[in-house]
């Protein structure tokens, strides 16, 4: 079955509408326009490509399934896919903290994210100390770790990342402030920056 | 700022841009987009099948069927006591299952669903099935096997 389908016109809104309703052509417009940042998210919550790649699938099969979920006053549709993904994220994972072996992956799956080349010593390690960054933020407290994550690393806004933790915005920048806090503290105990 | 912060707003800044290179990779997307596929398949299946408005109607008359109902049995019985034929099954006649995925997949499903439908031979394009464009819009009685996690395995039309 071919899945290229021609390119839509429409909003977001509509084109969930018309995935919920099959349209396969309209839910794959949705899916090449945020499964990389769904899979982004998934990836920095989860720390495995396996459990993303999982998570990205249940996020857009539930999307399809149920559509009227997104409503555009309360967030873009960005934060809304983060929404349902950060619901399958937990519920697969229970938030498990990442262990200290987990680093080892980490820099692997770093790496493939460039050049099958060999690496400067002082890229690896440059890659390395971004993987120990990512095991020190699955080590946070879910609460700050997913503020932290939506707002630093995946550049969402205050609102649209209070709309995928369903928090108020003052929650989102207080625990942000926490979130780096510890941040820096786990890092500084680990290894001196 | 604090040289600390200063430090982790580097990093956080090299991890946002390690992390915007990171892209599904090819085998995860052409998983999700198959499921996705299917998912959609089956919304439409069951959009599609059939109209319940002719269940009203027919209640309507359900009624006069009982009596005419029982005229038409013994009628049945009659004649299949002067002429008896023999059927293998009483159901309306049904086609073979065309494959619409891997044989080994369908084998290794352990509990699929058979799914009803009835819809325009145009829609059997989707499913990489030949259709005759003079009858496209013609309706077509369909059975799909569908997995339990929403894959459709094969089809088998009742004529």
């Amino acid at each position: 079955m071919a899945f290229d389908p021609p390119m839509l016109a429409g909003d977001d809104a509509a084109l969930l509408a018309q995935a919920a309703a099959g349209n396969a052509a309209a839910a794959a417009q949705i899916y090449r326009r945020y499964a990389n940042t769904v899979y982004r998210f998934a990836w920095a919550l989860t720390g495995s490509q396996a459990d993303a790649g999982d998570v990205l699938q249940q996020t857009f099969i539930a999307v399809i399934e149920r559509a009227s979920g997104f409503d555009p006053k309360r967030g873009s549709c960005a934060a809304y896919l983060c929404g349902v993904a950060r619901h399958f994220a937990y519920e697969r994972h229970r938030m498990r903290i990442a262990p200290a072996e987990d680093i080892d992956a980490l820099v692997d799956a770093s790496a493939s994210l460039g050049a099958a080349a060999p690496l400067p010593d002082e890229v690896t390690e440059q890659r390395r100390a971004i993987a120990r960054l990512h095991a020190a933020i699955r080590r946070l407290p879910p609460p700050f770790r997913e503020v932290l994550i939506l707002v630093e690393l995946q550049e969402l806004s205050y609102a649209d990342a209070a709309a995928v933790a369903g928090i108020e915005l003052g929650t989102v920048r207080s625990r942000l402030s926490r979130a780096k806090a510890k941040l820096a503290e786990l890092l500084e105990r680990e290894t001196p920056m | 700022m604090n040289p600390l912060n200063r430090s982790l707003d580097n990093w956080l800044s090299a991890a946002r841009k390690e992390l915007a290179r990171l892209e599904v990779p090819t085998w995860i997307e052409q998983a999700v987009i198959n499921r996705v596929e299917e998912r959609c398949a089956v919304v439409q299946i069951a959009a599609l099948r059939s109209d319940p408005a002719p269940e009203k109607k027919r209640r309507r008359w359900a009624w006069f069927a009982i009596p005419s109902g029982g005229l038409a049995l013994l009628t049945l019985i009659a004649a299949l006591s002067l002429n008896p034929v023999t059927t293998e099954t009483g159901r309306p006649h049904e086609g073979a299952f065309v494959a619409l995925a891997p044989l080994e997949s369908i084998a290794a499903e352990a509990r699929p669903v058979l799914l009803e439908s009835q819809l325009p031979r145009a829609q059997l394009a989707v499913y990489g099935l030949p259709v005759d464009p003079t009858r496209a819009d013609v309706p077509v009685r369909t059975e799909f096997l569908v997995s339990r996690n929403g894959r459709l395995l094969a089809v088998r039309f009742v004529q």
